[in-house]
């Protein structure tokens, strides 16, 4: 207990170092820079089919690869004057081309000619966002969705920037900036509404708001699991994940709001004895996704830690253990594979994909309860 | 003749005959710089001006008599002729009473002493420095009157701050301001301990310690930038650390069982986990129905809701945010009123420190804001017409501009809720 317990400090210590300082450079005694290491990977995600896997660094370079083969057939790299801290990428419903929310632009390829179609100014005119607790960070997307048709493009940026663009129109048919805050957004299934799971924006409500939601609280995830952190919904769009700072897992009603189901999937944080010690169970799950038959989630954290937790029964099953903080994974349409990313405390990529059948044989050999799970009705 | 415009502390004086509040006096004081005068009977509604005073053209709003909040009008005084030279107020003296302003009414006294009273000749307040104390009892005294529905300001004060306490008072000790190390002595009559505490020249801390008096001390010199440049706002600020121990309740919760419910409350924002008191659903939730209907026990948002920040943690950044928008003045890395203990100023300050500060700073912004917006209004008027909790932002230290997403609203309504919990579960 104690070696763990060393082992969380010394490794918080160095997220700390990573996140709240990391790679931060002073520009000057008042101007502090939150981004992370260039070779960070910041967002993965499969193509529809599962032939490639998109990938962003924080320094700006995307890369599409060959599933199978690891054969890149798609490289380039934005000039940024910082490396980032948030970047995006997702792929339109029928695969063909690419969003890549990079810096203050979105970038739409072309993946079968390698040509770039358009690049979209979604960001704010500044490359550095200034945030109320003094620091800088990188201008750069918290959220990048094609709707399920694929002719509407979603994206929020850092500076929470909300745009909407047509695809046919060649033009936002939403921009405004939110507010100072930048939560994470999703599509929700009727193409119309977008969610950032506590409220919900109507493309077509002429007061262009997000309307807060009185969906019902489940009982012990407000009192243990933070605020989130992360978001994600099913293939249907039907079902919100959220992740929290307290690795916490909660799904929620996309439309009524109700939370139907909440996992804390590590220690609790009901014996804590001070601010500091606290602060330590700080664990921000940085990225969720859901496997095609709904059946689990798979959550990567800040503590370099990839697992799945199987929505039926609550069991959370540690898939990997990295050195350094994840902040991307995707389970791929084809169920056949999963892929995550991050980086090490060294600073250098970490870069993985684990086969569904690994993780199938995994969930029977190592699951083990969470600290507490809420599971959907079996009724719903 | 010169003429300015200035707000200066006018109370209405109990008239004995009457033994109505409606019929008591104005009386209109600036401590430690003009004398105190009772000036006219109070209208009974509407405006009055009273062009006779020695001093003062005063403007009196008079707004109806409410038992609610009692009188909150509107004073504005402009001053005429020479300024006067400034009289001294009474001394206190070494005997031991509990009046500080001697009136000839029954009201009761503030449970509150000075370290120049009970044989502590050597830590001596100065009159001006004594009235700011005064000053800041008082307008506390005002708030927790309007909160509680009482009938003076001070059983207000002193239900909250004071009753049941060992010894029953607030001491307030007087450092010469010479050094930053201090040591406190109290009256000899309550054998307690002297008491060793680092002070920074120039400041104020207060002491909450257990067995021994709550004591305020202020650590000021007579040299410029010995003092605390706000003084009435710095001791209010102090107040607010008395009044966050005095919140100390039995609970599971250690911020709760050690720090009180005040720190406990900030802290929800600080960790984004929300302590028993405050959560909605062990307790009835103190945060629903609100008209920032986003703001909760782990976070304050503004008109935008989720995506308004105010107070609380970035999503995507997990860092807390004390906020540069909605205090009553600003910006953070200066002193100012309305910000005793401001972030830049401090940016050294472990965890604790942060949520203990800025906790006492939203109740100095609080007290301010409950005496002057009574009955509370949201998402009215930017930047506001009271003091306290106002909707302008300082972003990044820059000067302060109006926010038309109402970031002193949301602060405002958030610390009512709060103050209503805390002050049920205490049953004060």
């Amino acid at each position: 207990m104690v070696n763990k317990r060393m082992l969380r400090s010394v490794l918080f210590t160095l997220l700390l170092c990573v996140l709240l300082v990391g790679t931060g450079q002073a520009q000057n005694s008042q101007q502090v820079i939150r981004n992370l290491p260039p070779m960070a990977v910041l967002d993965v995600q499969y193509s529809p089919d599962g032939r490639y896997i998109a990938r962003v660094y924080a320094q700006g370079r995307l890369e599409v690869l060959e599933a199978a083969s690891n054969r890149t057939v798609l490289e380039d790299t934005v000039a940024l004057p910082h490396p980032l801290q948030r970047a995006k990428v997702d792929w339109s419903p029928t695969g063909d081309q690419l969003a890549a929310g990079i810096g203050a632009q979105i970038y739409i390829w072309d993946v079968g000619t390698t040509q770039l179609l358009e690049t979209i100014n979604a960001g704010g005119s500044e490359p550095l966002v200034y945030f109320e607790d003094g620091s800088f960070i990188p201008e750069g997307f918290v959220s990048l969705q094609w709707n399920s048709t694929g002719l509407l493009l979603m994206a929020k940026s850092m500076s929470s920037r909300f745009t909407i663009w047509s695809k046919d129109q060649l033009v936002f048919i939403v921009d405004q900036v939110t507010g100072n805050n930048p939560v994470p957004i999703v599509w929700l299934a009727d193409d119309r509404h977008i969610s950032n799971g506590t409220s919900v924006f109507d493309i077509q409500d002429p007061t262009s708001r997000f309307i807060p939601r009185q969906g019902q609280p489940l009982e012990g995830v407000l009192n243990n699991c933070g605020p989130y952190s992360s978001i994600a919904t099913n293939a249907n769009r039907t079902l919100i994940v959220q992740a929290t700072i307290y690795d916490c897992i909660v799904i929620t009603d996309a439309f009524t709001g109700d939370e139907i189901g909440g996992y804390q999937i590590s220690e609790i944080l009901s014996l804590y004895e001070n601010d500091l010690e606290l602060i330590e169970h700080m664990n921000p799950i940085w990225d969720v996704s859901w496997s095609p038959d709904e059946s689990v989630i798979i959550a990567v954290d800040s503590q370099g830690a990839v697992r799945v937790v199987d929505i039926a029964t609550g069991s959370v099953t540690l898939i990997a253990q990295q050195s350094g903080p994840l902040y991307a994974v995707d389970w791929a349409d084809t169920n056949t594979a999963i892929a995550y990313g991050g980086s090490t405390l060294g600073e250098d990529t970490v870069f993985a994909t684990v086969s569904v059948a690994e993780v199938d044989r995994l969930m029977m050999s190592a699951a083990r309860q969470p600290e507490f799970a809420i599971t959907p009705a079996a009724d719903r | 003749m010169r003429e300015r415009e200035g707000k200066r502390r006018a109370s209405y004086v109990r008239d004995k005959r009457a033994g109505l509040a409606e019929s008591g006096f104005l009386e209109v004081s600036d401590p430690g710089v003009y004398p105190t005068f009772t000036l006219a009977p109070r209208p009974a509604s509407g405006n009055l001006n009273y062009t006779d005073a020695e001093y003062f053209i005063v403007e009196v709003q008079a707004n109806a008599y409410s038992t609610a909040t009692s009188y909150l009008d509107t004073i504005t005084l402009r001053y005429q002729g020479t300024l006067p030279t400034p009289t001294p107020t009474a001394t206190p003296t070494v005997t031991p009473t509990n009046t500080l302003t001697p009136t000839t009414t029954p009201v009761p006294s503030y449970n509150i002493r000075y370290s120049n009273e009970l044989g502590q000749t050597s830590s001596n307040w100065s009159v001006d420095e004594t009235g700011y104390i005064q000053t800041a009892v008082q307008t506390v005294g005002e708030a927790f009157q309007i909160q509680l529905n009482t009938s003076t300001p001070q059983n207000a004060f002193n239900r909250v701050l004071t009753n049941g306490a060992d010894p029953q008072y607030v001491y307030f000790f007087k450092a010469e301001g010479n050094s930053s190390n201090v040591t406190i002595f109290y009256p000899t009559e309550l054998s307690k301990p002297n008491f060793a505490v680092t002070v920074a020249v120039g400041g104020c801390l207060t002491v909450n310690n257990n067995g021994l008096p709550r004591t305020v001390v202020c650590n000021w010199g007579t040299q410029p930038g010995q003092s605390a440049p706000y003084p009435i706002h710095a001791i209010v600020h102090e107040l607010g650390h008395v009044f966050t121990n005095r919140s100390i309740i039995s609970s599971t919760d250690t911020h709760e069982s050690t720090r009180g419910l005040l720190y406990a409350a900030l802290h929800g924002t600080f960790s984004g986990n929300c302590t028993p008191a405050f959560a909605p659903i062990n307790n009835p939730d103190p945060f629903a129905g609100m008209v920032f209907s986003e703001s909760a026990c782990e976070t304050i948002n503004d008109l935008r809701n989720a995506d308004g920040l105010v107070m609380g943690i970035i999503a995507s950044t997990s860092s807390w945010v004390r906020g540069e928008r909605g205090w009553g003045s600003g910006p953070d890395n200066v002193f100012t009123p309305f910000q005793q203990h401001p972030l830049d100023v401090f940016p050294s300050d472990p965890p604790d420190t942060q949520v203990d500060e800025t906790a006492a700073d939203m109740f100095l912004n609080w007290v301010y804001r409950r005496r002057t917006n009574n009955p509370p209004t949201y998402q009215t008027t930017v930047p506001g017409t009271w003091e306290g909790f106002s909707n302008q932002q300082w972003l990044n230290n820059a000067a302060g501009g109006d926010d038309f997403n109402y970031p002193g609203d949301a602060r405002f309504e958030w610390m009512n809720r709060v103050m209503n919990q805390i002050y049920s579960l205490k049953g004060w």
